[in-house]
């Protein structure tokens, strides 16, 4: 099965979620530390990755710094106060989606 | 291993041939090469940490290959995507502090001045056509002026070429054209324009001066703010 797919439309929350949790991350730091996380089973892919931080960049949840290490710049992003609230509401969002899907697949029958 | 062992890390001469390697899949901006060649070195590093033989060139394809058939392709286009949105967002936001107090009140004369002309003049049409005509040569003539005064930079970032670009502004050049058709199946016996096409004539030309004044003068002028925002790398390579 393409695991991935399943996680396609949850993208920005995992993002939002991970920056919640660490200070600030780099692009490649985040497919590392999904990878890790879930041992493996997800992966989020490079050409889904950027798209997707830009866009969280353009609307303002997340802000970018810019450092240089190892002799080349490394562009971290993290989260904004939007984008602590936005992280707030769409994890509800997805918990909420999960427990629909929770009920639809074990239906307690009375 | 020893604890103090060290592994490969990409070098300085390998950095510079990934910024080749960038720019070779048509990756023209400088703002995107630098955080996708951190990508592909830390990538290849990450490689050379479990597998010290393989070649630097092997290591790239690997890591390139992740970014799908593709190649960056879509990154490219998405990042020109959301740039040009936030520089339409950018141009509607000084828009809106442009109509406050006290240039509301020189806009709302404008347009009545440019209403009066069409209704009560014979050839109030042709002069205010004439006018705008002299605003659209003299922000021609600008824009080539500004762009024979910016050198060409090595170092191109994608927001500082829509800026310069005008976000593709002198398109917009034609619209006073269409209302050539207006007038000409639109005047009446004296030869003034009816009073609603005047009155939208008036409205979407002073409209249209005020975004053509925000494009070609106001944000090029303060594009370092706005650029340093958005590239915090910006200040270093000017």
């Amino acid at each position: 099965m393409r695991k991935t797919n399943l996680f396609k439309g949850s993208i920005h929350t995992i993002l939002l979620k991970l920056l919640e949790s660490n200070d600030k991350m780099y692009g490649y730091e985040i497919t590392q530390k999904v990878k890790e996380v879930t041992r493996g089973d997800l992966k989020i892919t490079e050409g889904a990755l950027y798209p997707a931080l830009h866009k969280l960049e353009a609307e303002g949840l997340v802000d970018v710094e810019v450092q240089q290490v190892d002799g080349r710049l490394r562009k971290y992003y993290k989260l904004t106060e939007k984008g602590q609230k936005e992280t707030v509401s769409k994890l509800a969002e997805l918990e909420k989606y999960l427990e629909t899907m929770q009920t639809l697949l074990n239906p307690k029958f009375s | 291993m020893s604890e103090n062992y060290k592994h490969r890390v990409v070098s300085k001469q390998e950095i510079q041939e990934l910024f080749g390697f960038t720019r070779k899949h048509y990756v023209a901006y400088y703002d995107l090469q630098t955080e996708l060649v951190d990508h592909l070195a830390n990538g290849i590093e990450e490689q050379w940490k479990t597998n010290s033989y393989i070649s630097f060139e092997d290591a790239l394809q690997v890591e390139f290959k992740k970014f799908g058939i593709f190649g960056f392709s879509d990154i490219i286009e998405q990042r020109q995507k959301v740039l040009s949105k936030r520089y339409y967002k950018m141009v509607g936001k000084e828009m809106l502090t442009f109509f406050k107090v006290p240039r509301i009140i020189l806009s709302l004369g404008s347009m009545y001045l440019i209403y009066w002309l069409l209704m009560h003049f014979s050839y109030g049409f042709e002069f205010v056509m004439g006018v705008t005509v002299l605003m659209a040569i003299i922000a021609l003539v600008l824009m080539i002026r500004n762009k024979k005064n910016r050198t060409e930079k090595k170092k191109k970032f994608l927001l500082e070429e829509i800026i310069f670009n005008y976000g593709g502004a002198f398109a917009v050049v034609h619209v006073p054209f269409n209302f050539l058709n207006i007038y000409f199946n639109r005047i009446d016996d004296n030869g003034v324009v009816v009073f609603y096409y005047a009155l939208i004539i008036s409205i979407t030309l002073v409209l249209l001066y005020v975004y053509g004044f925000i494009c070609f003068f106001y944000i090029p002028k303060r594009a370092h703010k706005y650029l340093t925002q958005v590239y915090p790398e910006y200040n270093k390579f000017e």
